[in-house]
């Protein structure tokens, strides 16, 4: 791997000594860590095969990624599944399913929220986890730094992360529950970092839709509140990262079903969770309580008064359980 | 009376959609609807009754597995009716390929009852599991003749002909809620007689 | 027509004709699959009526026996699959394994058996995936994916709704840390086909 370059090297040695500084500085490590990784990820080209394993299933995708300048661009392959790929420029997102020759287009403005979260003053993740160097491991060929995010309350779920370390790029990740078992983990099986990948080429294979019947997914933006929701009891360290109506047939392929659904998402800065809020159909609705979904994802389900809850994220059941309790109709 | 009201398939269908939203006991009640007839089914193909019964299993487990298959346009003893013979075959095939098979699958299939309570040996249960289904069949029978015309009538009219309750009602002259009532009834007493032999049968198993 | 007044297993014997009312089948489902003393009735039903057609069809063993075997193996599929990577107390009360009664019929499968078969299935999972220290990081290689006991898990169980939700939610899951590359990838490469 020479073509590694010593790109993040002041900052890994500022991130070193931060990590093994006092708890005062905890936040900061926590925060400029975690930053690194997110540009790494950015600013690096790179291809590779990721495998995402969730308790007795497997999936794996083929990545190509680039970066020039501002603008990134991304093309994921499915390995396994319905054969599809993915493509992205920036928060523009089109998924290909061959198969049926459908193209899924969307906006992921989600995508940027990340670096204004860890800037923020109160985005306090060392608030809710405690990061501890552990080691360092080979993934993929790589030398990477092995990272773990503990939980300080049980709310949440632990992490940790293998950081290639020259970049940061998170190479491994693995989600962990309160024992210390691994729900889900993803990876790279296989990963070349600046390895030659042809942007125009991209580019160019992302708009050719042609033949494809093209469905556009499209998100309102609103508030909860304008909904008529509030979160009468916050849960700890969660912060609501935005409010959206759409149309969730149009994900699963459901047939005859395109009502509107509420999804309120809430972040910890690492674990995320939606409220989802529809009204309630008898004829769909019979299962409240929780369900686990496989891996680190799980849901939780409530009925009130003619609406129906679904709590959906990474963390613990009764996490998920305060979201759909705390949610309260103020209309 | 123009509600809608679901056809006993519904009823299976409906079931097969609480299994696959989590809820595993909805799957239990498919099989004790329907376990009888394919054991029965795999009866005729297998002689072993041991292996029977795993092949029954089997049959269970993997409907179960490709529940999420089961769309409803066909009947739900149809469909399991066709996993059921698969079954069968495939178990048929690789005794044939293999005679020591036989004893290693079903010593395997054993494993899984580490965990319960040991019964006996099912090598002697042949005669006597007969006699057990000879004397519910004889308890069904002679309860049947203990119930008054009208419920017998009601109950043969449904179970064995097979008609809905309307047809019913036409053929017996009555409202359709008296011949839900009788069919109710006659059930009620037979199964009052019945219960005891199955529990007896659950005491010998456990 | 409202049957709500007529006794429950009233109510089961219509159901198991067809002739309920749509609009009660929910809850008497529901009742069904929570009530012992119900579900034996739809037992009972079920065995006189094949009786009834059938000599033949008279239970020559236990079928509650048939059904406890086979919900233990039923238990193990729940296992293998990815639901519970997790001890068993801390299950959701909803879980039909929370069920689990010691004398009644139904046997679901035991809180001991199942939290072995956990410890089982984690370890060939994810080879040494227990709490870790830094010396024992270093000595584990590559964490180990067992392959072979993934494929090897059967199909889980799966609701279309939730489904949906899910889908929803992972292609909005970007206000994580780990969204950049991990979580994008992980939803690109997990994400539920559109048809």
């Amino acid at each position: 791997m020479k073509r590694l370059r010593l790109f993040a090297a002041p900052l890994f040695a500022l991130w070193m000594g931060v990590l093994s500084s006092s708890a005062v500085a905890e936040e900061v490590s926590i925060n400029a860590w975690l930053m690194r990784l997110h540009e790494a990820s950015r600013h690096r080209t790179y291809t590779g095969t990721f495998v995402v394993s969730a308790a007795g299933q497997m999936a794996s995708a083929r990545i190509w990624h680039v970066c020039d300048g501002d603008q990134q661009v991304e093309r994921v392959e499915s390995l396994s599944g319905t054969p599809r790929a993915t493509f992205r420029r920036n928060d523009e997102v089109v998924t290909f399913f061959p198969e049926s020759k459908v193209a899924v287009t969307e906006n992921r403005e989600s995508l940027g929220l990340f670096p204004n979260l860890l800037k923020s003053n109160t985005a306090g993740i060392g608030d809710h986890y405690q990061m501890k160097l552990v080691g360092s491991e080979r993934i993929a060929g790589l030398d990477a730094e092995v990272v773990q995010l503990l939980p300080k309350d049980t709310l949440r779920y632990g992490y940790r992360v293998w950081s290639e370390k020259r970049s940061g790029l998170v190479v491994q990740l693995q989600t962990l529950d309160p024992d210390g078992k691994v729900l889900e983990q993803a990876a790279f099986s296989e990963l070349q970092l600046d390895a030659p990948v042809n942007k125009a080429k991209l580019t160019q294979m992302m708009a050719a839709t042609d033949g494809y019947r093209v469905e556009r997914r499209d998100l309102q933006k609103t508030t909860a509140k304008a909904q008529g929701w509030d979160m009468a009891k916050a849960v700890p360290g969660f912060k609501p990262m935005g409010c959206y109506t759409r149309p969730v047939a149009l994900l699963a392929g459901a047939a005859g079903r395109a009502e509107q659904t509420m999804q309120w998402m809430f972040s910890d800065g690492l674990a995320t969770v939606s409220l989802f809020v529809e009204a309630f159909d008898v004829r769909r609705h019979s299962r409240e309580g929780a369900t686990e979904l496989g891996g680190a994802t799980r849901t939780h389900t409530r009925r009130l008064d003619a609406w129906w809850i679904t709590a959906v994220g990474e963390a613990p059941a009764p996490t998920l359980a305060l979201f759909v309790q705390g949610l309260e109709r103020k209309k | 009376m123009t509600e809608p009201s679901a056809s006993p398939n519904d009823v299976d269908l409906l079931l097969v959609e609480r299994t696959l939203a989590g809820d595993q006991r909805a799957y239990g009640l498919l099989v004790l609807k329907y376990q009888r007839r394919i054991q029965r089914l795999v009866g005729r193909m297998v002689r072993d009754v041991d292996l029977v019964e795993d092949i029954a299993q089997e049959t269970f487990i993997r409907a179960y597995r490709a529940l999420h298959q089961f769309r409803g346009d066909a009947q739900f003893y149809t469909w399991l009716y066709r996993i059921a013979v698969n079954t069968a075959k495939k178990f048929l095939l690789e005794l044939k390929r293999n005679p020591t098979m036989s004893e290693s699958f079903l010593s395997s299939a054993e494993e899984d009852e580490t965990s319960r309570p040991k019964y006996e040996p099912s090598t002697e249960e042949t005669p006597e599991s007969e006699l057990a289904a000879k004397e519910i069949a004889g308890v069904v029978n002679t309860a049947m003749d203990a119930l008054p015309e009208e419920l017998r009538q009601a109950v043969t009219l449904r179970e064995i002909e097979g008609l809905s309750y309307e047809e019913i009602a036409v053929a017996m002259d009555c409202p359709i809620g008296t011949v839900r009532s009788r069919i109710f009834r006659a059930r009620e007493a037979i199964s009052a007689k019945v219960k005891p032999l199955l529990e007896k049968q659950t005491g010998k198993r456990w | 027509m409202n049957t709500h007044s007529q006794p429950l297993n009233e109510r089961i014997s219509a159901l198991m004709d067809g002739d309920l009312p749509a609009a009660e089948l929910d809850a008497l489902l529901a009742d069904l699959a929570q009530q012992d003393s119900s579900a034996n009735d739809w037992h009972l039903y079920h065995v006189a009526g094949d009786v009834l057609r059938s000599q033949a069809l008279a239970p020559q063993r236990a079928d509650l026996a048939f059904l406890g075997r086979l919900e233990l193996r039923l238990a193990q599929e729940i296992v293998a699959s990815p639901v519970v990577l997790q001890p068993a107390r801390e299950l959701p009360a909803t879980s039909p394994l929370a069920h689990v009664s010691a004398n009644g019929p139904w046997r679901w499968a035991a809180g001991a058996t199942f939290t072995v078969l956990v410890g089982v299935v984690s370890v060939g999972m994810w080879g040494g995936a227990a709490p870790t220290s830094p010396s024992q990081l270093a000595a584990v290689p590559a964490p180990i994916v067992d392959t072979a006991a993934l494929q090897a898990a059967p199909v889980m169980l799966r609701d279309p709704e939730l489904d949906a939700l899910m889908a929803a939610h992972q292609q909005m899951g970007g206000h994580s840390a780990w969204q950049m590359p991990s979580g994008f990838l992980r939803n690109a490469t997990y994400e539920r086909p559109a048809r």
